[in-house]
């Protein structure tokens, strides 16, 4: 992996790194409430689609602010699709390419869902990557430092780099939320479409992270989708673009 | 079968196997039970809800309510609990009394509301070597001063806590002023709520 960083991928560290400063500042100033998990910014309610299947699962209820904040996310994923993966998820500053396929991810969140049924609670919260990093950020600020915490933290990170470096093995073939999002959300309305100047030359299967073929998408290949824009960026013909809206280009 | 496709069965049956691992550890791993904020749901069934989003221990007033780092175990960590040992919590005849900010945060009804003579919390524990009185002759009774419910007698200038009576608010813990604490509060009679499901 002696890749050369590209613009393209600085731009999206930078993003996720803003991400989390941002929210950071905004928990230090009491302006959003909560940890990804569910979060509140006012009236408006964010959950994580995971966090609460597991706990519906879990407790065989579901409250009604959960509820909404279920709704919420699931209308952001249909307008911006999986971009949370591409573009904010602090896991992605761990660098990989090249992953395939999501054929075990609906194994896995069928497991850990049955998991969340048969122990009564949400399984994959206690270990959840993304749910780690921000509890981190919050236990810095109510200035609890636990070295359990942080020793597990460290080695977790570790261990998803290990997993990530090679086939992008936690990304692409675990990560429950990530398969998730792009189930809710099988053909958000920001998305990427191969235009009339296709030449089918594969570049862009060649390029993207999760090997999609953009002259041969189907729903299935557009639920690993993350919005990287990395085959906008290497388009020998130009002809791929980010449509919002559109109706399918068909040639 | 190919290659390929042994290898990803192997890869998947890895993965599954991790994922029952983590969840016979979940399972048989002992749990401590913590004190939990006023209104929370039996212990089975707030871990249930609870989705460790820490809203609550956002609103806490005044700040007792603290999520529990992975060193407690990892079937209860980011839940919040009591922590006397910075700030008391006041549900009963202090400044949350029938405000409770900490449910009214919770978005999944784990903490449900409740009257305020229903909430106990725990029961304090007090630890004799460590007592002032006990240990160097002072008079102290501190915990007697600051107990909001009258639990604490004294006997001559010995403190003598009333287990039925203590609603395990943990004022008299953060009062405490020997080092090391002679007083700590535990979980052990306290009030939760049970719904039918």
């Amino acid at each position: 992996m002696k890749e050369e960083l590209q613009l393209l991928d600085r731009v999206r560290a930078l993003s996720r790194l803003g991400f989390l400063s941002v929210l950071g500042l905004f928990k230090k100033l009491g302006l959003v409430q909560g940890i990804l998990a569910f979060a509140k910014i006012g009236f408006i309610c964010i959950a994580c689609p995971l966090g609460v299947l597991q706990a519906f699962i879990a407790s065989l209820f579901i409250s009604f602010e959960l509820a909404l904040g279920f709704l919420t996310t699931v209308l952001v994923l249909w307008i911006l699709g999986r971009a949370f993966c591409g573009w904010l998820c602090p896991i992605g500053f761990i660098p990989h390419k090249s992953s395939r396929s999501f054929y075990s991810a609906p194994l896995i969140v069928a497991a850990f869902l049955f998991g969340s049924f048969l122990l009564h609670l949400p399984l994959f919260c206690l270990i959840c990557p993304i749910g780690f990093s921000f509890k981190i950020i919050f236990f810095v600020i109510l200035g609890i430092f636990d070295p359990v915490t942080i020793v597990a933290l460290g080695l977790w990170t570790l261990i998803i780099y290990f997993l990530n470096r090679k086939y992008a093995y936690w990304c692409g073939y675990i990560c429950p939320i990530g398969f998730l999002q792009g189930l809710l959300a099988p053909k958000p309305l920001l998305r990427i479409e191969a235009g009339e100047n296709c030449i089918k030359c594969g570049r862009c299967a060649l390029m993207c992270p999760s090997g999609i073929n953009l002259a041969e998408i189907s729903w299935k290949s557009r639920l690993r989708c993350t919005l990287c824009l990395e085959c906008l960026d290497n388009c020998p013909t130009r002809s791929i673009k980010l449509v919002f809206l559109r109706k399918t280009v068909k040639n | 079968m190919s290659p390929i496709s042994r290898r990803r069965f192997l890869e998947i049956g890895f993965t599954l196997a991790l994922v029952g691992a983590l969840g016979a550890s979940v399972k048989f791993m002992p749990r401590p039970r913590l004190v939990r904020p006023p209104g929370a749901l039996v212990e089975e069934e707030f871990l249930s809800k609870c989705i460790r989003c820490g809203l609550c221990v956002e609103n806490c007033l005044t700040g007792t309510l603290s999520p529990a780092p992975l060193s407690m175990g990892l079937a209860v960590w980011g839940t919040p609990r009591i922590d006397p040992l910075k700030a008391p919590c006041e549900a009963v005849k202090g400044r949350c009394e029938n405000v409770l900010p900490c449910v009214r945060a919770c978005p999944t009804e784990a903490l449900v509301f409740v009257d305020s003579k229903f909430i106990k919390l725990g029961t304090v524990v007090w630890i004799r070597e460590n007592c002032l009185p006990v240990k160097y002759k002072l008079e102290c009774l501190v915990c007697q001063e600051v107990c909001p419910v009258g639990a604490v007698d004294n006997k001559g200038m010995i403190p003598v806590f009333r287990k039925e009576k203590c609603v395990g608010c943990g004022k008299c813990v953060y009062a405490c002023p020997a080092i090391p604490k002679a007083l700590y509060l535990s979980p052990i009679g306290e009030r939760r709520v049970a719904t039918t499901r």
